[in-house]
């Protein structure tokens, strides 16, 4: 990963963070002042690497545990609300960014306070590890 | 799943980060539990 991927990795983390659900080379050409060529080509490696996965209109669709689509999988802090690709990752954007409520669309909400969670209950992952990325939209 | 996630997902927003090898990955799931084939890992 080269700096120009670092920086394009981070500014994703600190839009989606901050609320935007669309987030694209055009956006973070903007952002960082870079040529949208070089961000797509840099979106491109970071996909690549597993570090990101793109849509096929090459907006940024998972940088986990956040999606720019609508799963039905959410987690919520107070007034804001980000999309996750998974319950496991609804909890996980709770464990990264604070307590709040976890929304899955056949499952209980999971409410995280002080960094407890409850009711207690049951993620059911379908792929096994070595098969993550093999389809990470159905993973 | 939870608790998982704070190791999981730590360093994932760090400007460095890198994906975790095989064996980190396993590790991390050990640790909480989650071991035998579905979690085995060769490559990440």
């Amino acid at each position: 990963m080269n700096q120009t991927e670092r920086e394009i990795r981070a500014k994703v983390y600190d839009l989606v963070i901050a609320g935007e659900r669309h987030v694209d080379a055009k956006m973070l050409a903007s952002e960082l002042g870079l040529a949208s060529r070089e961000v797509t080509s840099a979106l491109a490696q970071l996909e690549a690497e597993h570090r990101l996965a793109l849509a096929d209109d090459g907006s940024v669709l998972m940088a986990h545990p956040f999606s720019g689509v609508d799963t039905g999988h959410s987690a919520k802090i107070g007034d804001q609300t980000w999309w996750s690709n998974c319950a496991w990752d609804a909890l996980a954007i709770l464990a990264l960014l604070g307590d709040g409520v976890a929304t899955c669309p056949d499952g209980p909400e999971w409410t995280v306070t002080d960094g407890v969670v409850s009711p207690d209950g049951f993620v059911h992952l379908l792929v096994p590890a070595k098969h993550f990325w093999d389809d990470v939209v159905f993973t | 799943m939870y608790d998982l996630s704070k190791d999981w997902y730590r360093t994932r927003m760090t400007i460095d980060w890198q994906p975790p090898t095989a064996g980190e990955a396993m590790a991390t799931f050990a640790k909480h539990g989650l071991t035998g084939d579905f979690w085995r890992l060769s490559s990440y």
